[in-house]
């Protein structure tokens, strides 16, 4: 797979550029609460050739505020693509049972959609979680290599603070993000030599726990955001990960991996780098094959890195589903004037 | 070697050996001990909290377990395990007699109910799964050993000849490749992104039955690697279906009646967590676990077509959970340096329980306060010193004080009409009956004491025990915060004897803090409602006359209205799904007192420490569902 990438005012250079007349967009998006889920759709609304569907991620757990919060934004949305072909499709994220389905049941929601007669499909994945959206863009990704297929697009916006500040539950289930298993818990990799590539983020420690005792890897590499905004943000999460990193997943302070907190390429370009290296080391190891397994967490920018990189190398990806988002806020913000931070559009190619 | 109290789960320690150097044998001879033949013959449903001990036990039956252990070395790994197991024939002549194999019911499974099949389908792929992984599994315990596929042969039973010609299983190679055909053809539409429609996937992807489970009777072993001189055997394949509860409930149920059936030749297990099990099994399961006491076969169900096991739950696994604790304790003791060097080799002696006694001014707070409260009442010193005298000569100065307060209370409130005497009067005989006083409210009177004078209450190696919770990694865990306090203290040269005041420190700060850590799902919710429950046990607890004794730790609601909320996929059912699962609560359906049946929410140990509860079981507070469902918060809070 090979990526054009553009990054902020390139992104709406690009679509003023790309989308002519002739050209059938499908934005496929979420309304979250927060607020950078507005600027791709509020961006492609002045198309008039671009369609809508918005995912609406139904998770048990979340606070009323936050719920107020994206009902705000859905409100200020829909004044913006009024007479436009808008479409809202609900995704169960856990099932009765507890259960994360959110990848299955969202592939199934978009399969009639991206199945239609589109040149183009567009996934913002600034507010979709990452269960949703992963699936959702090789969806995309894999119609386009077919004969005739759509081309297939990811944008994504990120702030360097977020707006309004929400605390994530996570299952306490790891698993393959639905579609990237690749051959992982086969047969034929049961003697794999797993290397693990974790993204560390705040607060994630229990939850990247668990995945380590999910997979119980050879090797861990973990990413450490930088270049950052906050340049001491690194340091300080090598800190919060001291234990897990120096004890429990036994890491060579040498094979800590720096990558840019808000360039994806930059991440994904260094998950390639040190996949190919390795898989050359590792060539005539047939019995014992190399797999290299990702851990998206944190920010959405960094988590397509390893969503172009997962594509680029059919590499699989654990992950803990959030069920559900709690805030201390006590009543609905304004909708904030600020522009995101960073603007990214990835146009993926077969 | 590590700490090895500070490897919390066994899943941690990765090498086989270490592994099983550490695996005390008590356990393992402690499940077996009873249902020794049902559980080879039939379906064994292991039912316990995470932590009790399952999934060790689980990788000591697996084939590469057995036959490490088997190996003749210089140093036995472990001689104690081997005769355990050897005694309970899954070795036999110094080979391992079952070809075990652990499968975990990972998200693989649970995703076949998602598929958009007929159910019938999903169940069949779900078999198919389930018995080519098992194969697959079963070679990857032999080749581990180094058992080639060359070395053995497929032992079918009867009437099979028609799955040996689908299965090849007159050729391993070909009978092994075959399961891994089935298992790629359901892993492929499994993890597609949208699978393909039923048509499709019956004709293109899987167009056979697999059923080898009902057919497959034995793996021989011609020639062992490790052990050329020893004889050909035929091992008993086992398959040991961990972490059931994973699975959708209907496809739990759909798995356990056909596991059960008695034509299959394989060896079944079936572990998952207390809450999946339905009300049934469980009434059966309890219910002969009373009438176990006097066959001495506990915690079983029989005259059924499959085996419940409970790790856990029931008075008398608590009794036997003792020596268990101890021999791990004890093993894991010995793997520390430090105390080797210094022959230090057991964990009880270390919990100091020497006398704990208030400071001579808390002491005399506290009999002025009896004094005054025997003045209020207008009780004679005669009669005090009646009360006095029901109390154990056992019991220390400050207990006996405590203990003598909350008597004079029980006295004082069985007096109601004391406005009717004269002023100057006194009373001289007591009301209430002459018994002595019993040990749970001398129990009580330290909770109390603990409450009013922070007086050390969680002591000593019984009391640690208690805190476990009967559960092995429970038990590891805290064991392992006290054990480096001794470390620490041993290496500056000081006596190992850890004081009772420093023991209750440590195990209520652990205890603090793993609360403080919670993260899973409906934690904060899980929170709540601990506090609630904990709150309200507090209350009950420290009330003067200790109406419980040692009070409460417990509420308990009606079991027919629990079971309906556990048969039901309300927020009240996941909240509680993770309060047992994360050990927040304790799970005791079918708990008969006062002629009704109730289903006990027991605060887990940790929470019962860190709110200052008692840690014996059975003092609960009566509510109903309704009680319960107003202590949760709301969505999202």
């Amino acid at each position: 797979m090979q990526f054009i990438a553009s990054s902020g005012d390139e992104c709406a250079a690009f679509f003023r550029d790309f989308i002519h007349a002739d050209r059938k967009v499908l934005c496929v998006a979420t309304l979250g609460f927060n607020d950078v889920c507005l600027h791709f759709s509020l961006a492609l609304s002045a198309f008039p050739n671009v369609d809508f569907l918005f995912l609406v991620e139904e998770r048990p757990e979340v606070s009323e505020v936050l719920r107020q919060v994206a009902t705000r934004n859905r409100d200020a949305l829909l004044a913006s693509l009024k007479g436009r072909n808008v479409q809202f499709e609900s995704v169960a994220i856990v099932a009765e049972d507890t259960a994360n389905v959110a990848g299955r049941r969202a592939a199934r929601v978009c399969a009639t959609s991206i199945g239609k007669s589109y040149t183009d499909i567009v996934v913002d994945a600034s507010s979709m979680s990452r269960g949703v959206c992963f699936p959702v863009v090789k969806q995309a990704y894999e119609m386009s290599k077919r004969p005739g297929g759509a081309n297939a697009h990811v944008v994504v916006a990120g702030r360097n603070q977020p707006s309004i500040k929400a605390t994530s539950t996570s299952s306490d289930a790891p698993q393959y993000v639905h579609g990237f298993q690749a051959d992982m818990d086969t047969y034929d990799v049961r003697k794999a030599i797993k290397l693990w590539i974790p993204q560390l983020s705040e607060q994630s420690v229990a939850s990247l726990g668990r995945i380590y005792r999910f997979l119980e890897p050879h090797e861990a590499c973990p990413i450490l955001p930088f270049p950052s905004w906050n340049p001491r943000r690194g340091d300080e999460l090598l800190r919060e990960f001291q234990l897990p990193v120096l004890n429990d997943w036994d890491v060579n302070l040498l094979d800590v991996i720096y990558a840019h907190e808000s360039d994806p390429t930059d991440v994904c370009e260094t998950i390639t780098r040190i996949h190919r290296s390795r898989a050359d080391s590792f060539h005539a190891s047939i019995d014992e094959p190399a797999r290299t397994i990702l851990s998206p967490a944190g920010s959405r920018i960094g988590s397509v890195g390893m969503l172009l990189a997962s594509l680029r190398l059919d590499l699989p990806i654990v992950y803990e589903e959030s069920i559900g988002y709690t805030s201390s806020l006590s009543s609905v913000p304004e909708l904030s004037e600020r522009p995101p931070d960073h603007l990214w559009h990835v146009w993926l190619r077969p | 070697m590590d700490n090895p109290f500070k490897k919390r789960r066994t899943e941690l320690i990765t090498d086989r050996r270490t592994l099983l150097s550490l695996v005390s044998p008590a356990p393992i001879e402690e499940f077996f001990r009873l249902d020794r033949a049902e559980l080879i013959d039939k379906l064994a449903m292991v039912v316990g909290t995470p932590g009790c001990g399952k999934t060790t036990i689980a990788q000591v039956v697996e084939f590469e377990s057995l036959s490490t252990l088997c190996q003749t070395t210089a140093s036995p790994i472990n001689k104690d395990l081997v005769d355990v197991l050897t005694i309970n024939g899954l070795i036999k002549e110094g080979l391992p007699a079952v070809l075990g194999h652990r499968l975990a019911m990972t998200t693989n499974f649970r995703d076949i109910w998602e598929l958009p099949y007929s159910e019938q389908t999903r169940t069949a792929l779900l078999r198919a799964f389930v018995q080519s992984k098992a194969v697959l599994g079963w070679f990857r315990q032999l080749e581990g050993m180094g058992v080639s596929a060359d070395d053995i042969d497929i032992v079918m039973g009867a009437n099979s000849e028609s799955v040996v010609a689908v299965t090849s299983a007159d050729d391993p190679r070909a009978f092994r490749q075959y399961a891994r055909d089935i298992e790629l053809a359901i892993f492929r539409v499994v993890t597609s992104l949208v699978p393909p429609d039923e048509k499709e996937m019956a004709s293109e992807f899987l167009n056979t039955r697999y059923d080898v489970f009902e057919v497959l009777t034995g793996v021989r072993v011609r020639s062992w690697t490790n052990s050329p001189e020893a004889p050909p055997a035929v091992l008993r394949p086992m398959m040991i279906i961990d972490d059931a509860h994973e699975l959708h409930p209907t496809q739990f149920l759909q798995l356990r009646d056909w596991l059960k059936s008695k034509a299959m030749g394989v060896s079944r297990w079936l572990m998952c967590r207390p809450d999946v099990v339905s009300a049934d099994d469980y009434r059966d399961a309890l219910a002969k676990d009373v009438v176990a006491e006097e066959d001495m076969k506990p915690g079983s169900t029989r005259g059924r077509d499959y085996l419940i096991k409970l790790m856990q739950l029931g008075p008398s696994k608590e009794k036997r959970f003792k020596p268990i604790a101890t021999d791990i304790a004890n093993r894991y003791i010995a793997g520390i340096p430090e105390f080797a060097r210094r022959s230090l080799r057991e964990l009880r002696p270390m919990l100091s329980q020497n006398a704990v006694a208030l400071p001579d001014g808390q002491l005399k707070q506290l009999q002025d306060q009896i004094d005054k409260l025997a003045k209020d009442s207008r009780f004679s010193k005669s009669l005090v010193d009646t009360l006095r005298a029901r109390i154990p000569a056992t019991a220390r100065p400050d207990e006996a004080l405590a203990a003598l307060r909350i008597l004079m209370h029980r006295e004082r409130n069985r007096t109601p009409q004391m406005g009717l005497l004269p002023d100057d009067a006194v009373r001289e005989e007591p009301v209430t009956d002459e018994r002595k006083a019993a040990a749970s409210l001398i129990e009580g009177a330290r909770i109390q004491l603990m409450h009013q004078f922070d007086r050390p209450y969680y002591y000593g190696m019984d009391k640690l025990i208690a805190a476990s919770n009967a559960n092995i990694e429970q038990f590891i865990r805290l064991a392992g915060g006290l054990v480096d306090e001794v470390l620490a203290r041993v290496i500056r040269d000081r006596s190992p004897d850890l004081v009772p005041k420093a023991q209750h420190t440590a195990l209520v700060t652990q205890a603090t803090q793993a609360m403080n850590e919670w993260d899973f799902p409906y934690n904060a919710v899980v929170r709540e409602l601990v506090k609630k429950i904990a709150e309200r046990c507090v209350e009950r607890t420290l009330r003067p006359n200790a109406p419980l004794d040692d009070g409460a730790n417990a509420i308990g609601i009606p079991q027919d209205e629990m079971d309906r909320v556990l048969h039901r996929h309300e927020r009240l059912a996941r909240v509680l799904h993770f309060a047992f699962a994360y050990k927040a609560l304790v799970f005791v359906p079918q708990y008969n007192c006062k002629g009704k049946v109730w289903c006990l929410l027991e605060l887990g140990a940790l929470p019962s420490m860190a709110h200052g509860l008692t840690l014996h079981r059975g003092g609960f507070i009566e509510d109903t569902l309704s009680g319960l469902q107003a202590m949760l918060p709301t969505d999202g809070a």
